[in-house]
């Protein structure tokens, strides 16, 4: 019986073990890269980590092309001296031409993919993503720089929550549109996120300039430590900080068919930190407020016209027709946008004025 | 029948001769011839000289047998002041008499009668502190090697007449006197019977300690755990017999055996009693975090490197591929090596006496640990992840609950081998399948997490303060569950009354 | 025949709520939300409460059989058909039994090697877990109802780690509320079979409690809990994931587990489904039990024995399951046995049984 149990056990330790990848035998992907060639080809880069005996990060890019990305996949095996893994990556940055034909096949793939989480971020470049990847941006690395940069502008500046997840998620959702932060190179190792770029369906359609951005998250996802200037007179600006703000989208009308009115209420909190003029009493304040309403209302109206133009729903009208009225039937409502009418009241409340006044 | 009567008296003389020619091969066996100096009566002492302690006989029993007058056997009675006294005319009762330190005294042309008289030489030592559970507060009395000195110990605890000691003989060779001690009106009838049992038919040639016992009567013998607890603390014999429980002395072991008992129990120490109760609830939390984390950290530490990589937080990576780098063998083996090595240290230390001991014990953890380090052969994370674990491993107060404990890290580290993550979740439920099949004397050895009684909670992984512990545990099905009446002790009184 | 089992073997009346408990979360519950919303769309929750619901009609029917003969369900076959065609009926549910700890394990070892390990050997894999259930069922039943205990004691942390989920959670989802007809939302009910059976398990371990009559109020609240449980987890389901994005996905609540990160581990489906080993270990162990308790009732072999044969045959016929539709097509047949036994067979054991009950009495 004995023997027995041991034939077994050592059976067991040959048959019954899985692949190793032991962590400091592999390669860990953490950032990607696509730029489109033509039509099918395009080129793509990993991005992989490697920590040197100080522990510094040194940051190795593997290129190659191919039409498919699994093809991609074995073609820069074939350059690695250890596996791949992509189980961590980080950030994965779609080329300006790439974004125009359409991304969802590579999507598509992190998505089937069971080692890929769905906090990683996605987004798009006004140029070559390539170029950005190669970049150098000091010492905790590329992967690590890019994921903060965007990490840190959603959580406190005017970057709207995105991951995979919420793109997939707006992707498959009839009646919304995806979008994604735009990064652009300004120098030779210098990055910024230039703008939002709003998808139909998988396709850039427009990007968000940078100084409207944040009117854009005012409507889609709410501000927690945002910040902007106002300026009410010769040399009287106020710097309106701590912001925090939450929207509401009401749908006015029943009708089934074709769209209705929609009326979106945003409410601001803010705290003045800085002021150039002279005295900052009530008065002031209140005009600061109103001139803050009037900017926000203003500029969201103009937003959403832009959008309304272009043909893309990234505040999801339509879904808020199909999830207000029973039985509306969002599949033609890339015919009913452009009937969408739309208003925008903003109310702001200054709390704070500082120590002094 | 005169016939019978020739051969039984034949054979008296003839198994009399044969004990006398058995030990008088031994040089301690000593005959000495006395006259009475009153009527001229030659008696003999017969003795083991190694076993008794000669200024009894100079000077108690001697004088009085030579100057006083007795005349027959049962005259001593009288003479002697020694209470333990026993005249008899069995000869199956010499050797076991002699053996015992009691001295046999028989009158010339008379030897069917004969008495033997206690005077046991007392060695040993005396009681002294307990050497593996020491407390800081709290009694410093611990159990010695003799039997009576030890019942002595536990009786001054419970001056009651409810605390029998039972007494059973038990190994063919070293006849131990071992005691089962329990408390009367508390103790449940079916564990006092299951032990009574299970030790009447041990069968076993020497029994020189206590835990030849806990082996010979365990429910389960092939269980790395221990089914009976072991404690050299009297006060704490006294606090688990007032429960409902029962102690087991083995003469020459200092440590008593408690049964039944449960898991729970390896982990609390009688420190626990003496500290204030959320202290003691926080200490006792510490040491099952402290067991769980040593035979856990090693296998998770495996399994992650060599199959989870996703699962390392994106700032631990760097810190772990570097501690790696310069490592030729894979996880496993690592930390094979590195256990291997603290087993050897610690059986290596063990054996040595202690200011030697002390020595290699610096020159291990230091100079192997940093040079092995340096030298590529393991990394530094899994060098502190393994001598934290080896620390907590040692947090139980019950030794031998540590040496399992230490064991137990091997299976896990086998299974995080084999299936990571998984494998080492399969080991636990393999783990936790074996307690659940475990009994101590018949009752569940994972009361009270299962069967989940919810009552003897309030003294398994914290303590409650002492107003809330008015019933006996219930898995003991204890003849008298109520301690001390719970209305006279919370008696509350309300503000500025 | 009644069988007389000693006190000692037998299990205090709470903890048959931790039976109902193990053998209703399993296999089901990692996947159950696409299939349901397949059907109901964003009132799958509906569904989801209304199976539940009536489940507990038929747990009052599986205590009145047991009752009405003071057996378990082999006893009431032998009432109602006499000894050989009761015994007949009794063995048709070691087959049902069997086919339910494949589905449980086969199942199992395929998110395994989709999630985790792509190359994991299923013949090794299984014959370990079978091991383990056979270890624990030469235990007693004491054992394996502690196993359930365990197990769901260890599982319960991953229920709170639903609330990661909650911070995405787009409440516009779920409205309007009953959008989708009537039909639609009862053939979800439909399809959630496989996920809340097991708890007809009492109709065959009823013996085993002491005190039977306390017992079914904590069964009754096992189901009222899956129930709750069950529709919160739909719930968190819908206002998760948008309506396309669910359909696309085999097992929504692995997929859920990918947005959570603990400040100690990055990606925490692997603890998930490691830990999901030991959710499913008891719904393992206690079917074995029951299919080597009924061959020992029935043909009365020792179920010592009984356990290693049907151990062996599982062993041999799992690997025949090799593809994923091989196992798709094993999931929806004990679905549909499922729901057979549960709300067609036992109403109709039930009904026959009061029947027979009246007749004999005159």
């Amino acid at each position: 019986m004995k023997n027995i149990f041991l034939v077994f056990l050592s059976l067991f330790l040959l048959a019954g073990c899985v692949q190793e990848r032991i962590i400091d035998e592999i390669n860990i992907e953490v950032g990607s890269a696509f730029d489109a060639i033509d039509e099918e080809n395009f080129t793509g880069a990993f991005l992989i980590q490697d920590y040197l005996p100080d522990k510094s990060i040194k940051d190795i890019v593997y290129q190659s092309t191919a039409s498919l990305r699994r093809d991609l996949m074995m073609n820069i095996q074939k350059q690695s001296s250890k596996e791949i893994f992509n189980g961590g990556l980080l950030i994965t940055i779609f080329g300006n031409k790439l974004a125009d034909t359409g991304i969802i096949d590579f999507v598509d793939t992190y998505q089937r993919e069971p080692s890929i989480g769905a906090r990683n971020y996605l987004a798009t470049s006004s140029g070559s993503a390539i170029d950005i990847i190669r970049g150098e941006y000091g010492p905790q690395g590329t992967s690590n720089y890019l994921f903060n940069l965007i990490e840190h502008n959603i959580q406190r500046r005017d970057v709207p929550r995105t991951n995979l997840h919420i793109f997939l998620r707006d992707y498959y959702k009839k009646g919304k549109d995806p979008y994604l932060p735009e990064l652009t190179k300004k120098g030779e190792n210098e990055l910024e996120i230039s703008g939002i770029s709003v998808f139909k369906e998988d396709r850039e359609a427009y990007v968000i300039p940078q100084n409207k951005m944040f009117f854009f998250k005012l409507m889609v996802d709410k501000h927690s430590q945002g910040s902007f200037r106002v300026h009410i007179g010769k040399n009287r600006d106020a710097d309106v900080e701590s912001i925090s703000s939450k929207y509401r989208l009401k749908l006015v009308g029943k009708s089934k068919e074709g769209a209705n009115h929609v009326s979106i209420h945003i409410k601001i909190r803010g705290m003045i930190k800085e002021f150039t003029g002279k005295r900052l009493d009530q008065k002031e304040v209140n005009k600061i407020e109103k001139k803050l309403q009037k900017i926000v209302e203003r500029e969201c109206l103009k937003l959403l016209k832009t959008f309304q133009e272009k043909g893309v729903d990234p505040v999801g009208f339509g879904y808020l027709h199909r999830s207000k009225i029973r039985g509306f039937n969002v599949d033609n409502w890339e015919k009913d946008y452009p009937n969408l009418t739309f208003d925008v009241k903003c109310n702001v409340t200054i709390v704070e004025t500082g120590v002094i006044e | 029948m005169k016939n019978w009567i020739k051969k039984t008296i034949g054979n008296k003389d003839s198994s009399q001769k044969d004990w006398e020619k058995v030990l008088e091969k031994s040089k301690d066996f000593s005959r000495v011839y006395y006259n009475n100096q009153k009527n001229n009566m030659r008696f003999c002492i017969t003795s083991i000289s190694t076993l008794v302690d000669e200024k009894v006989i100079q000077e108690e029993a001697l004088p009085r047998l030579l100057e006083d007058e007795w005349n027959t056997i049962q005259d001593i009675k009288k003479v002697l002041p020694i209470t333990d006294m026993e005249i008899s005319t069995d000869p199956a009762k010499i050797e076991k008499k002699l053996l015992n330190g009691y001295f046999m005294l028989t009158i010339d042309h008379h030897e069917e009668t004969f008495a033997f008289v206690s005077a046991q030489k007392q060695v040993g030592r005396s009681v002294s502190p307990p050497e593996i559970e020491f407390s800081v507060i709290g009694p410093k009395e611990a159990f010695v090697e003799s039997l009576s000195q030890n019942i002595n110990l536990i009786r001054k605890r419970l001056p009651i007449k409810e605390l029998i000691v039972e007494e059973f003989t038990l190994g063919s060779l070293s006849k131990t006197q071992v005691a089962m001690i329990y408390i009367d009106n508390i103790t449940n009838e079916e564990n006092i019977e299951t032990v009574r049992q299970r030790l009447s038919q041990i069968e076993f040639d020497a029994i020189t300690d206590s835990s030849y016992i806990v082996q010979l009567i365990s429910d389960n013998s092939n269980s790395p755990f221990p089914q009976l607890l072991d404690t050299e603390r009297p006060d704490r014999i006294a606090g688990i017999l007032a429960e409902g429980k029962l102690a087991i002395v083995v003469d020459g072991s200092p440590h008593v055996l408690i049964g039944p008992t449960t898991l729970i129990e390896f982990f609390s120490s009688f420190e626990d009693y003496f500290l204030n109760y959320f202290l003691s609830s926080f200490f006792r939390l510490i040491r099952f975090f402290a067991v769980l984390f040593s035979f856990l950290i090693t296998p998770i530490y495996v399994a992650v490197l060599t199959y989870h990589y996703e699962l390392v937080p994106r700032d631990l990576i760097g810190t772990l591929i570097t501690s790696r780098r310069p490592v030729p063998l894979p996880p496993i083996l690592e930390a094979l090596f590195l256990e291997l090595t603290i087993e050897l240290l610690r059986e290596a230390g063990a054996r040595l006496p202690t200011k030697v001991g002390q020595t290699i014990g610096i020159v291990g953890g230091i100079v192997i640990g940093t040079a092995s380090v340096e030298a590529g052969l393991t990394s530094n994370v899994l060098l502190i992840f393994v001598a934290l674990a080896a620390l907590a491993s040692f947090t139980t107060p019950v030794y031998k609950m540590g040496n399992t404990i230490r064991l137990l890290r091997f299976p896990f580290l086998f299974f995080a081998q084999l299936w990571g993550l998984l494998g080492i979740v399969i080991c636990f439920s393999i783990l936790f399948t074996h307690l659940l099949r475990l009994t101590s004397l018949g009752r569940p050895f994972l009361a009270p997490i299962y069967p989940p009684r919810v009552r003897d909670l309030k003294d398994s992984f914290i303590r409650l303060p002492f107003r809330f512990q008015s019933q006996r545990p219930v898995f003991l099905n204890t003849k008298n569950p109520t301690r001390f009446s719970k209305e006279k002790a919370s008696k509350k009184k309300d503000i500025d009354e | 025949m009644q069988e007389v089992i000693q006190e000692r073997f037998k299990i205090s009346p709470f903890l048959v709520i931790y039976m109902v408990l193990s053998m209703q979360i399993g296999i089901g519950v990692l996947g159950f939300q696409r299939i349901i919303a397949e059907d109901a769309g964003h009132d799958a929750w509906i569904s989801v409460l209304v199976a539940g619901a009536s489940l507990h009609i038929i747990m009052w029917m599986i205590y009145k059989i047991n009752e009405s003969v003071n057996g378990d369900i082999v006893t009431a076959h032998e009432f109602i058909a006499g000894k050989w065609v009761g015994k007949i009926l009794s063995s048709i549910f070691i087959a049902y039994f069997l086919l339910l700890a494949l589905t449980v394990v086969r199942t199992y070892v395929e998110v395994i090697q989709v999630w985790m390990f792509t190359d994991i050997n299923l013949w090794w894999f299984s014959v370990c877990f079978f091991l383990i259930c056979i270890y624990i069922i030469y235990g007693g039943f004491r054992t394996v109802v502690g196993i359930s205990f365990f197990s769901f004691v260890f599982h319960i942390y991953l229920y709170p780690i639903f609330f990661f989920n909650l911070q995405y959670a787009q409440w516009n989802h779920l409205t309007p509320i009953f959008e989708n007809s009537i039909k639609d939302i009862l053939l979800g009910s439909f399809h959630m079979s496989l996920t809340f059976i097991g708890f007809e398990v009492i109709l065959f371990f009823y013996p085993f409690i002491k005190e039977p009559q306390k017992s079914k109020k904590w069964a009754h609240f096992g189901l009222f809990l899956t129930t709750i449980g069950n529709t919160i987890l739909m719930i968190i389901s819908i206002v998760y994931f948008s309506k396309d994005q669910l359909a696309k996905s085999i097992w929504p609540t692995l997929t859920m587990w990918k947005i959570v990160k603990l400040p100690f581990v990055e990606r925490f489906e692997y603890i998930g489904i490691g830990t999901w080993s030991l959710v499913i270990l008891p719904n393992v162990c206690i079917t074995i039990w029951i299919a080597s308790r009924l061959l020992k009732r029935i043909i009365n072999i020792k179920q010592k024995h009984g356990v290693i044969y049907i151990v062996i045959a599982m062993s041999i016929a799992i690997n025949f399951i090799d593809t994923r539709e091989k196992v798709s097509l094993l999931n929806d047949y004990t679905g549909l046995a499922g729901f057979g036994v549960t709300f067609i067979y036992i109403p109709l054991l039930f009904i026959i049984l009061m029947i027979m009950k009246k007749v004999k009495k005159k």
